[in-house]
């Protein structure tokens, strides 16, 4: 396995950060990009990190969209703002799943609980 | 020692080295800030997020507290829990410390330790109670 493209921080206020010298998101500033994303994209991105395995679109746009008329265009979109933001290496979106890829992306959550095992 | 039949022992198979640098990760709440007042369903998810209550960072202390070979006197254990205890962490291992105080035999920095909780307002229960013992010369933590 390389070396992540990314740094999530999600034990206090959101972090994002890409790591030096790797070529995914050209477009995030340094420092606390996660603060410059938009409230709801920082709750999906959040809650992908937290779930380690394909989540159901439909499943998604219920938790995200509960009152929007058309919750799966509305996920839909924000997958796509989100994609847009961080780069679309580390968003795997499949045909009814999407997932963060973990695999490019640290997340502190991640160690933390590790250190419990 | 004095009413530890039932008290076990523990070690972490962890460096401490990793439990400190996991306890330096905790920069506040889970994803502090934020909250979707149009999706309920997600702010509860949210709550029942361990890391929100801090549980898991008590669970590290807990780690730390118990014995690990890596920290061999009492001393540098309390300094270490010192170090990275907060008011709402002592608040939550208070309760749970009150029967475990009365386990304790005459070691004076495991008393301070844990008085120093005690005066502190009862908040959430921790899973595990703590005590502090000490076998022959040798002080160590233990959970009952």
């Amino acid at each position: 396995m390389g070396e992540p493209l990314a740094r999530l921080f999600v034990l206090g206020p959101l972090e994002l950060n890409r790591i030096p010298g790797q070529a995914a998101a050209r477009s995030w500033a340094t420092g606390e990009f996660g603060q410059q994303l938009r409230r709801k994209t920082r709750a999906l991105l959040a809650y992908l990190a937290a779930i380690h395995e394909p989540v159901r679109r439909e499943a998604l746009a219920t938790l995200f969209f509960p009152d929007t008329d058309d919750p799966l265009g509305a996920l839909r979109w924000q997958l796509s703002e989100m994609r847009r933001q961080i780069g679309p290496a580390l968003l795997v979106a499949h045909r009814d799943r999407v997932q963060l890829d973990h695999a490019g992306c640290w997340v502190d959550a991640d160690t933390f609980e590790r250190a419990l095992d | 020692m004095r009413g530890a039949g039932s008290m076990r022992t523990h070690s972490s198979a962890r460096s401490i080295e990793q439990i400190v640098a996991a306890l330096d990760l905790y920069r506040g709440e889970y994803l502090t800030g934020v909250s979707l007042p149009d999706a309920p369903e997600f702010d509860l998810w949210l709550l029942g997020r361990p890391h929100q209550t801090g549980g898991l960072r008590c669970s590290l202390k807990w780690h730390i507290c118990v014995g690990h070979p890596r920290i061999p006197t009492i001393k540098s254990r309390a300094q270490i829990l010192v170090q990275h205890l907060s008011p709402d962490l002592e608040q939550q291992m208070r309760a749970p410390l009150a029967p475990a105080h009365l386990l304790l035999l005459d070691h004076p920095l495991a008393h301070h330790l844990v008085d120093r909780r005690l005066d502190k307002p009862c908040g959430d229960a921790f899973p595990v109670a703590v005590a502090v013992a000490v076998v022959g010369d040798e002080p160590l933590f233990a959970t009952m």
